[in-house]
Parts: C-alpha cells; structure tokens; sequence
C-alpha cells in the first residue's frame, strides 16, 4: 500500500477527530462545569456573594427609610448573611433544575416569614402607638410593605440574574438545547474512539504513524479552541459588563473567569497529550532508524 | 520674483481662510443635534435631557455630525416599525399627540411611544440601542446600568476620566430587550461565510498538494 | 514515513487547522452573528471605570445666553447651582443638577429631563418627604417659593397641588408656561407608596443679573 493511500484516509479520519474532540470536550465542559449548580455556589463562596448582597440590601432598606418611615432594623433584623446565602443558592438551584431536568419543575417559593413577622409586629406597634385604626387601608399598606420588602431582597438574591433570563425566556431555550447534550456528548465520544481505532487499524503496521495522527488531532483541536479562549479571557471581556451593581458584576464577571480558566486548562491537557504523542512517535520513529 | 512668490503665498493664504471661514458658518452645533433628536420623534423631556448633557459638553463639529448621524439612523429604525404598525412617521404620531394636548389642555400623551416599542422585537431594540453605546464609544463615553428591580435601570454615563455626565432612569422602554429571535443573512454573516470558504479551500488545495508532493516523492 | 517526508509532517497540521478553522468559522457564522449584537450591548462598558460605586462628578458650569439676551449660566450633573426658599414652611435647601439616590440625600434635586433655571418652560425639582419635602404638603396657594442662582432670582407663586402616580409622568413633562413643578413621596402610613405629591407654581418675576 502506497503511503499517499494511507495518507488521505489518515487526514481524512484526523480531521473528523478534531471535531469529535472539539465536540466531546465543549459538552462535557458544558454538562459538567458550566451547567452546574457547584461551580455557581463555589463562585458565591469565593467571592463573599452572599455578604456582598447583604451589605447592598441593608444599603438599600437604611435607604428607604427616608420615603418610608420605616427604621431598616425592622428588616436587617430578620434577615441574616446565612438566610441570604441560602436563597441565593437556592435561586441558582431552581433556575438550573429549569435546565438540566427534562420536566420543567415550578419554582417553589422561599420562606420570608422572619421579614413578615418583623414588619408586622412594627405596624402593629406603630398602630398602637399613634391610635391607627386597622382598617382595610391598614391591611393594604402592611400587605403591601411586606410583598415590596421580600420582591427587592428576592431581587437582590438574584446575583446571576438568572430569575431575569427565566423571565426573557432564556433559560427554556437552554433547556431546549440542553435535552440534546447527553447524546451529542456520546456521539462524539463514540467518534472519537472510532476514529482512533481506525487511524490505529491503517497504521497498524507502524503504530508511530497512528500516533503522529492522533496527536496532530488533538493539538489542532486544542488549538482551536484555546486561541479563542484566551482571546476572550486577555481582552478583558468579561469585565466590560455593562451591569455595574456590585453583586451581579461581581458574580458574573468572576463566574466567566473561573469558566474560562477552566476551559484553558482542559485545552491545554488536551494540547500536552497531543505534545507527548509526537515525542513518542519521533522517539520511536528515531529508534526504527536506528 | 520675491513679490510673485508673496502674491501667490497670499492668495494660497486667503482661500485657505476663506475656506476655513466657510466651514464654521455651517458647523454643526448643540442646537442642530437637538433638532435631530426633536426631528427623529423622541419626547420632549428626552430631547431636553440631551440637551442639558450638551450645554456643559464640548464637542467638535464632526462629532454633533455623528450624533445627528445616529439620531436619524435610530430615527428611521422606529420610522420603519410606525410605518408598517400604524401607517405613520413617529414625527407624525407625536405631531398628533401634539394638537391633541393643545386642544384639551392637557400634557401630551406619549403612550405613542409605548405602542412602538411595544411592536419592535427584540433584535430591533437590540440595533437601537447598539447604536447609541457605539456612539456613546465614539465621543469617548462609557454607558453602564445598574438593575433596580425587576423592570426599571438607572443608566449612568460617565466621560473617558469616570467623572458622571449623566443618570437617568429607564423603564418600560428597557423592557423590550433580549435574545434576538430572527436572523436574516447580512453584510457580516456573508462576509464569514467567504472567509471560511477561502480558507477551507485553501486547506483543502494544501492537502491536495500535500499528496501530490507525497506520491513525487514515492516516484 | 520517512525523513524525505518531514517537511510534510511539519505541513499537514497547519492544513488540518485551514480545513478545520474554515469549517467552524463557516457554520459558526450565523449562530455567533445572531448572538453578536446582543453581546455588544451586554460587554459595551469601559472595564476600567470598575463599579457603580465609584462617584464623581465633573462639577462644571458654561456661561450661555438666552434668546432675549440674558445671561444664563448651565450646570453640569451633580452640581448645586440654586437655592430653593420656601418662607412658608421655612424651607432653605440646595438645589442640585441631576437626581439619583447620592444626591437625593445632599439636597433639593431637579429632574434631568426639565429646563434649567431661567429658560422657558417646566422647572422639576424633587425631594425626599422625611428631609428637605418634610413640610411640602402644607404649602399654600398664593405662598412665595425663591430660586435662587448665580445669574439671577426667580420667583413663583403656588397655584395649585396634586396627588399622582409614579408610573404618571405628565406633571414632570415639559410645558410651554413658564413654570415650577416641586414633588415628592405622599404617603399616609407606612411602608412604599407609588403616590406622590406635585406643588405646582406659576413664575410671577424673574430677575436676571446682567
């Protein structure tokens, strides 16, 4: 068999494996990392999120006292750095089960009785000092004061806007695409290793070949994807976030960093072992000539 | 010959003055700019915002052009959405709303607005709204935005040196952005597309050559 | 493969990269198009101007003049440039240009969108109802409310008060009247109200210090 009727079936079998690897790697990195409540609550963790928000939301209520009358202990002092944390992980929890579970499961709501019960006990107390009658006025505004003070520190939880993209339908369209990642993720497994085994059947004879093909494979597969990455973590993107209140900038913009850098790194495993396989293949190509 | 060469230096001199002198006669200014934004439909209490941020803003000719450039451009955008939705230019819509404020004497009613927006999909609030932060990037100004609650955003721009020029809120209006829902084929995608097309042919032509080079070689 | 062939080894991985670059960037086109422009929007900011909390302001004022020759001189956002005097509910505060909850706190804030002290139309200024509005509500009709700038003095006279909804922006839209529109939060409880409070004056006298 002449070298060049090797030759086109080798390349032709190479370049299929680029995307196969290309295609394995983005959906396990996407299955595993991206889509993954971990990373999102090791993000929060890291970065001091959750007293991040805190800090914001009793900015906020020492704000409204001026317009409202109420003193911003009635709600700081139903509201702890842990009940924050909690509801922001379980924000993240519930928007990426709308994701990753193929039944759509309806947003459970969280308990915000400690906040009802403080605001309550400060109108009952401001009724009973100023001799407010509790009319249907009276129970209004309460209600009203109530659903205001939960809906903003319901919207301050939401550090990844998440909630904000349920809403524009932008998470049912990643569910919509997520559905397909399991079989796309096999399919190119299943590719991959076909291709290596028939790169590794037509070069059986001199199994240094089937190395040269399967590292070319992966060097231009990490290529491909890592000059891209790189590009976006060096330019600086991420920090061009057009949304500048302190917890979402700060949760987003550290998510994307901590995305990419794993990314990077998973690009650049796939660029070593690509690297060791054609030091193997010139080794053992010297060794022959030997 | 010295006297020639004066002569010449100075009529040399005096078009050049004379064109100089022309060109500030039709300079542009804050007030064509704001014209641009009345002209274009937006509402009164936008026009006299972008006119306020001018009056202590100094910027050259060229740069009012480029204003008045994206003004008319965003302009068109939602002339094309009236037009198709209603039959009308927004000019005309707020005219309208205009002579019916004066006739019950009552402020104008710019639910006109609100009816456009409404209309617009995503994709074109998307342009329109691209098109003023590249303005924006031109005239050496950074837009940011800060969520407060579910629909409403403070928009803050600030000059090239972070000092803030400007903060005002925005509401219904912002509501309309998200994901674009249609792509139709454009300047750019066509424009990758021969790109991609080239180089694969490219790659392609190098492989062929490859095996070309490969069987000279075995011969 | 043998040494002959080396120069092709070196060649075949920079093919492979056109052939398979070519491609991704073909199919890539349009899904990276169509997510293009929103990106633009959402990555637009200056990276170095970090987060919202950093709070400057130019502090600058320009020297103009109106169409019947007077003086008038043009604040930059964030800058006092009056004195309001209500001697009815003994009110003196600092009117700032610009409003946003920074400066809400600082003083009397006049709503961007409404002409500057001095020119032709609707002067908006607001406050918060517990500070610099305490005692908004108990203006009267008839009663003096001052302006004062460094250009000049301009006097109104409450005519009238109305109660309207945040959501109502009519009150705060631009008039043809030369007018000044005060407003703030109106509640008669507790807790956020969407109601607000507008004290509408007439301009009686202006007076510009040419």
């Amino acid at each position: 068999m002449k070298i060049t009727e090797k030759y086109v079936p080798n390349l032709i079998l190479s370049i299929l494996l680029v995307f196969s690897l290309i295609g394995t790697a983005a959906a396990m990195i996407a299955k595993y990392y991206i889509i993954s409540e971990d990373t999102f609550m090791e993000n929060v963790d890291e970065n001091n999120i959750a007293e991040l928000t805190y800090n914001e939301i009793e900015k906020y209520f020492n704000g409204s006292e001026a317009y409202s009358g109420i003193p911003a202990d009635v709600y700081m002092s139903a509201i702890t750095k842990e009940d924050i944390a909690t509801i922001i992980n379980i924000k993240i929890s519930e928007n990426l089960s709308l994701i990753t579970n193929f039944d759509k499961v309806p947003m459970e709501p969280i308990s915000y009785e400690n906040l009802e019960r403080s605001i309550s006990d400060y109108f009952d107390k401001f009724a009973h000092e100023n001799n407010v009658e509790i009319n249907d006025d009276y129970n209004n505004q309460l209600k009203k004061t109530i659903d205001t003070a939960i809906s903003e520190v319901d919207e301050f939880c939401d550090v990844y806007m998440l909630d904000f993209m349920y809403k524009k339908n932008i998470i049912d369209k990643a569910a919509d695409i997520y559905i397909y990642i399991d079989p796309i993720m096999y399919i190119f497994m299943g590719l991959s290793v076909l291709c290596i085994i028939l790169i590794c059947g037509i070069s059986r004879k001199k199994i240094r070949n089937a190395f040269y093909w399967i590292s070319m494979s992966l060097i231009c597969s990490s290529a491909l994807m890592l000059l891209p990455t790189l590009y976006v973590k060096f330019s600086g993107l991420a920090e061009r976030f057009i949304i500048r209140n302190e917890t979402i900038y700060t949760a987003i913009t550290s998510l994307i960093s901590k995305v990419l850098n794993t990314m990077c790194v998973t690009e650049l495993v796939m660029l070593a072992v690509g690297a060791v396989l054609v030091i193997l293949c010139a080794v053992t190509s010297k060794k022959d000539e030997e | 010959m010295k006297n020639k060469i004066k002569s010449i230096a100075a009529a040399v001199a005096a078009t050049a003055l004379l064109g100089t002198m022309s060109m500030s006669v039709s300079a542009t200014t804050v007030d064509d700019v704001v014209a641009a934004a009345r002209g274009a439909g937006f509402l009164e209490e936008y026009v006299q915002t972008l006119q306020n941020f001018l009056n202590t803003s100094h910027y050259t000719s060229s740069q009012y052009d480029t204003m008045i450039g994206m003004l008319s451009s965003a302009g068109d955008d939602m002339d094309e959405i009236a037009m198709q939705y209603f039959g009308k230019t927004v000019a005309q819509m707020k005219g309208e709303a205009q002579d019916e404020a004066d006739k019950t004497g009552k402020p104008v009613d710019d639910s006109f607005l609100v009816d456009i927006v409404d209309q617009m999909k995503d994709e074109d609030v998307i342009n329109i709204v691209n098109k003023i932060i590249e303005t924006g990037k031109d005239l050496g100004l950074d837009i940011t935005a800060e969520k407060k609650g579910d629909k409403n955003y403070i928009i803050t721009v600030k000059d090239k040196d972070g000092n803030i020029q400007l903060v005002t809120p925005v509401g219904k209006l912002i509501d309309r952005t998200g994901y674009a829902e249609n792509v139709s084929g454009t300047d750019e995608v066509n424009g990758a597309m021969a790109v991609s097309v080239a180089v694969t042919a490219a790659g392609c032509a190098g492989a062929l050559a490859l095996m070309l080079k490969l069987r000279k070689n075995e011969e | 493969m043998s040494k002959k062939n080396v120069k092709l080894m070196i060649a075949t991985p920079f093919v492979m990269l056109a052939v398979c670059g070519g491609i991704i960037v073909g199919t890539g086109a349009v899904p990276v198009q169509k997510i293009s422009k929103a990106l633009e929007v959402v990555f637009s900011a200056d990276s170095s101007h970090g987060k919202i909390s950093e709070i400057k302001y130019t502090e600058k004022e320009v020297e103009s003049q109106l169409d019947d020759g007077n003086k008038i001189v043009y604040p930059s956002f964030g800058l006092q440039y009056a004195t309001l005097k209500i001697d009815s509910i003994d009110l003196e505060a600092p009117v700032i240009f610009g409003s946003s909850e920074e400066l809400l706190q600082q003083g009397v804030c006049q709503y961007i969108g409404s002409v500057v002290i001095g020119e032709k139309g609707n002067v908006v200024l607001d406050a918060h109802c517990n500070t610099f509005f305490l005692n908004l509500g108990d203006v009267k009709a008839g009663d003096e409310i001052v302006l004062t700038t460094s250009y000049g003095e301009f006097k109104y006279k409450m005519t009238e008060s109305k109660l309207f909804k945040e959501t109502d922006n009519s009150l705060i839209s631009p008039t043809k009247d030369d007018r000044l529109t005060l407003y703030t939060c109106y509640g008669n409880l507790l807790g956020p109200t969407e109601d607000r409070l507008a004290v509408i004056c007439e301009l009686v006298e202006k007076k510009f210090y040419n």
